[in-house]
């Protein structure tokens, strides 16, 4: 408590000595630490919007050779799926079959002319890409699949690509070997013969991810028929992968703001070099002298600190002028503190050490006056 | 011949101020060239006061400040400080060197400010530093120096570009007693070279130097004959 | 000399922490410069554009799908014989060869010549089919003044030698109408050759601006995309708006304002990122470089007070401080202007933005914070400043 109460006292009449000092340390240490929070904020931001496409969301089963009534009730029985599609080259046909559960394509494809097959249609619907037939509402079209007939709702401009976004380019002409393509109600599927089919189930985006929670589901969801499943990419990975320029640019700005923590916290350490050697003559021992500098260096960061995060929220506004969000979360100010602290002391331990330490070397230093 | 003369000079730190320290009051003072003055008062008396005065550190609330015939008591910063540069030379207590340069460096200093040329400024600082003995120190930093050695440099910097007035605030306050006599004796050498020396301390065994010693009590100065009586 | 040797001595102390400092800023003018680079462009090609461009004009803009492309169409005869439209201001953006030398040729009307500003740097801004304009770096092939010019469209013309009368804006900001698309921005209208140059290995260095005859040219005048429309002297953008609303122009109007903003909003949304990371390195830059400026310039009050006792007047000292720091801020632009040769960030660089950054470096960071240390310090008694740190 005695050497609470003396670091902080030590710290105030340091400070009082010099505001601007004071001011232009903290402001400076504040200013890197600001930075710091709105850069990992917007990519944190960046990522979480990023984190809510259907790509980052879907788990992928292929070399599906057949589709049964007890995996239909499985994806229909889940509340948590948003969309579910299973496609395959038909047989003897020029066009990919898609049998889709979900009543709306999402973020896979536009929606064209017409309307979105759904469960709920009384009779047979398709829907189809504009190469198979153009979609006109003045007009019935029928399309026949393994014998049955099914009415043309809606059709649209579709690739390849649209149904295999988020894998490897190469399952376009592994799975898709036909640039046309026919969706009907997932249950369509059942006890058709299917070969080499893909099965892609988005899921809700979830509150909080964890690195297990699509394995999880993927081993809950099938046996080992359906194994080995293709689990979604993380977001944030993606994210960097595919902006390497800017994380670089954010890399290279935050090493150089944190430079200037390191910079401030090291000439604070050097105006104490003298005060500290007296206090040692006097008989402070090292331990105390240690518990003082770690005390004041933790008082001067969290005020740092606290003043960053009301810049980062006052700025916020600022920000969005220019179209940059960023988002605060508890999580984010956490790690960013202790981050921060842990690095700064761990550079600064030689110096801090070199402070609380009496040698004779230390003779001139104490010689008043002799810089 | 005066070379130094003060009338009725006053000053006071923080001036209209509560807490207003009246540290010189109306002092008068006469120096003749080739004098070695010495002023004595216990602490707080206003000593080094009074010798920042002299070099024109600090500016008096009143009085006159005449250096030869030229009345100086207003004269501007670098009116003063090309004087600190070519008549004055400073002693202090605790050296006023630079730490992180060596020992030369430290003695070549006035000589940057002045007009030497550059290319003599090593030569002339090197004499001066075979003069006082100390010119195997020339390469060592100042902290590598023990306090006698400091000490001499500080008087080699204070003589590098031939002064006409040495100031000396306690030069020996940091000394051993037989430093300090090789001090005063290095001192009194300067002085009978024509040098005129103020010597500021608290140190009455160091006043025996002196031909003319001031007490100066609570800002206020006076002769110190019996002083000088003593020690002679 | 011993100026020199006075600010070596001031900061050779901590001669790693300057090294530090100087590579600091010499990355920090790289990213800011990198980061507002976009902005700088897009203000120098509005500028450029606002300048020659009257108020009293709208632009048009051919439809993007114009169905058969073997069948063309005269978007602009509606206008010709329009009392209210004074002018079309035509181009055709094409590329070929001049004295051998492949380039991109930009074809002007006579209305380009008469309604609009000059876009030259040097020459006579003058409608003479017998005339050419070349950029700087073409100029230096056509010694003699004369260019032989080959269109790579055979449709355009045979091959001609024209006279050169003038050199084109340093960085080739000229008229280009193209089509708009369903965002038409001011900067459409304009192209900025140097820039994407800078940034594109396959490009050409050479462009010339050739006067043309568009009557006589139905393949370049019915392939043109776009036009300014100058309007006569009693009609406004709103009155001609308007009296197109209800008719099917096959193409779209817009207002000189619209162009303006739409240009702005798409700047800042496809380079809100670059302004963030601006914003982010100036509030760095500033409370950190500065602050650390400040720090040194402190740090050196007992030297200043040693300085004082020593005869040294408070100008040389400030010279000392203040041409240390420029040394600095100098050397720091040098390797900055060095690594921007090497390394391109982004979409080009500038070198006046480099300059300004530079400059706008020297005053806040180095030279302001020093400034307040010295001001403060000269305050300060003697004893405080040469017991400084005590």
């Amino acid at each position: 408590m005695k050497t609470l109460c003396f670091a902080v006292c030590d710290l105030f009449k340091n400070f009082k000595q010099s505001f601007v000092l004071a001011l232009v340390i903290v402001l400076g240490i504040s200013s890197a630490l600001c930075t710091h929070l709105i850069a990992s904020g917007v990519i944190e931001y960046n990522t979480a919007e990023k984190s809510e496409y259907a790509i980052y969301n879907t788990i992928t089963y292929c070399n599906i050779e057949s589709f049964d009534q007890s995996t239909y009730d499985k994806l229909a029985g889940r509340k948590d799926i948003v969309n579910a599609f299973c496609f395959f080259n038909a047989k003897n046909e020029d066009y990919v079959l898609v049998g889709w559960l979900g009543n709306k394509p999402g973020n896979w494809f536009p929606l064209g002319e017409g309307k979105f097959i759904s469960s709920e249609d009384s009779a047979k619907t398709a829907y189809v890409s504009s190469n198979i037939a153009q979609y006109t509402p003045d007009k019935t079209q029928i399309i026949s699949i393994h014998g049955w007939e099914y009415e043309i709702v809606g059709s649209s401009t579709l690739w390849g690509l649209n149904l295999t976004n988020g894998l490897d380019e190469a399952f376009v002409s592994e799975y898709i070997s036909e640039d046309s393509f026919v969706f009907v109600d997932l249950k369509e599927l059942l006890d058709m013969d299917i070969s080499n089919a893909c099965l892609r189930i988005q899921f809700e985006s979830p509150e909080h991810r964890d690195a297990g929670s699509f394995r999880r589901i993927a081993n809950e969801l099938f046996d080992s028929n359906y194994q080995p499943a293709i689990l979604p990419a993380d977001p944030l990975s993606d994210y960097m992968l595919t902006n390497a320029v800017f994380f670089v640019l954010v890399g290279l700005l935050c090493l150089l703001s944190y430079m200037n923590i390191v910079a401030m916290y090291w000439y604070f350490l050097s105006v104490q070099n003298r005060r500290f050697q007296i206090y040692a003559i006097v008989g402070a021992k090292p331990k105390t002298l240690l518990s003082v500098l770690l005390l004041q260096y933790f008082a001067m960061f969290a005020v740092s600190y606290v003043l960053s995060i009301i810049v980062a929220l006052a700025a916020k506004s600022l920000f969005r002028m220019i179209q940059v969000e960023y988002l605060l979360t508890p999580r984010n100010l956490v790690f960013v503190f202790v981050f921060e602290f842990i690095i700064t002391l761990a550079i600064s331990w030689p110096k801090i050490k070199n402070v609380i330490i009496v040698n004779r070397d230390k003779g001139a230093i104490l010689r008043r006056g002799n810089g | 011949m005066s070379i130094i003369k003060l009338c009725n000079f006053s000053f006071s730190y923080n001036k209209g101020k509560s807490n207003e320290v009246k540290a010189i009051q109306n002092i008068s003072l006469d120096i003749s060239e080739g004098d070695f003055v010495g002023i004595v008062g216990a602490s707080g008396s206003g000593k080094s006061t009074l010798l920042y005065l002299l070099a024109g550190l600090l500016e008096a609330d009143e009085g006159k400040y005449i250096y030869g015939n030229t009345d100086i008591t207003h004269a501007s910063d670098n009116k003063k400080a090309s004087l600190r540069n070519t008549d004055f030379g400073f002693v202090l207590q605790d050296f006023a060197l630079l730490g992180d340069r060596t020992a030369l460096e430290n003695v070549c200093l006035p000589l940057m400010f002045s007009k030497c040329k550059w290319s003599e400024v090593e030569n002339r600082a090197l004499k001066i530093m075979e003069k006082l003995n100390v010119e195997k120190l020339k390469n060592k930093r100042i902290g590598e120096l023990s306090g006698g050695q400091c000490q001499r440099i500080a008087i080699a910097r204070a003589l590098v570009h031939n002064p006409k007035v040495i100031l000396a605030d306690e030069p020996t306050g940091a000394l051993d007693s037989e430093n300090t006599k090789i001090l005063m004796d290095l001192l009194s050498e300067i002085n009978s070279s024509g040098i005129t020396v103020i010597l500021v301390t608290h140190d009455l065994a160091t006043l025996s130097h002196c031909n003319r010693v001031y007490e100066l009590q609570d800002g206020v100065l006076s002769t110190r004959k019996d002083v000088i009586n003593e020690t002679i | 000399m011993k100026l020199l040797y006075l600010m070596y001595k001031s900061c050779s102390r901590l001669f790693i922490r300057e090294l530090f400092l100087v590579i600091q800023m010499a990355v920090v003018i790289v990213l800011l410069n990198t980061a507002i680079t976009p902005f700088v462009n897009y203000y120098q090609i509005e500028g450029s554009i606002n300048k020659g461009v009257p108020e009293n004009v709208v632009y048009y803009s051919v439809p993007t799908f114009s169905g058969d492309s073997n069948e063309k169409i005269n978007y602009f005869e509606k206008f010709e014989n329009d009392k209210d439209v004074k002018a079309i201001c035509l181009t055709y953006k094409t590329y070929g060869e001049i004295n051998g030398l492949p380039a991109d040729i930009l074809l002007y009307n006579e209305d380009v010549f008469s309604c609009l500003s000059s876009s030259l740097q040097s020459g006579k801004w003058e409608y003479n089919t017998s005339c050419i304009y070349v950029n700087e770096q073409l100029a230096e092939y056509t010694n003699d003044d004369s260019a032989e010019v080959v269109f790579a469209e055979s449709g355009i013309s045979e091959p001609v030698r024209l006279t050169v009368s003038g050199v084109t804006n340093p960085r080739d900001i000229v008229y280009d109408f193209g089509a708009a698309g369903s965002q038409p921005e001011l900067t459409r209208l304009a192209s900025d050759f140097q820039y994407i140059r800078d940034t594109s290995v396959q490009h050409t260095p050479f462009l010339a601006l050739i006067p043309f005859d568009f009557d006589a040219s139905p393949y370049v005048s019915l392939s043109a995309q776009g036009a300014i429309l100058v309007l006569a002297d009693d009609i406004t953008p709103d009155d001609i708006m308007d009296k197109y609303a209800d008719i099917d122009l096959n193409g779209s109007l817009y207002r000189k304002s619209t162009l303006t903003g739409n240009s702005l909003n798409r700047l800042i949304s496809t380079y809100k990122f670059d302004a963030m990371l601006a914003v982010l390195l100036m509030i760095s830059t500033i409370f950190g470089i500065g602050g650390y400026t400040y720090l040194k310039a402190k740090s050196l009050q007992k030297q200043m007070g040693v300085y004082k006792l020593l005869g040294c007047r408070n100008n040389t000292f400030c010279k000392i401080v203040l041409f240390t720091n420029a040394v600095l801020v100098v050397l720091a632009s040098g390797i900055a202007l060095a690594v921007q040769q090497f390394v391109v960030l982004g979409e080009g660089n500038s070198q006046m933005a480099s300059g300004i950054i530079a400059i706008a470096f020297m005053v806040i960071i180095s030279i302001v914070p020093t400034i307040l240390t010295l001001y403060s310090s000269s305050r300060l008694a003697f004893t405080e400043l040469i017991y400084y740190g005590d």
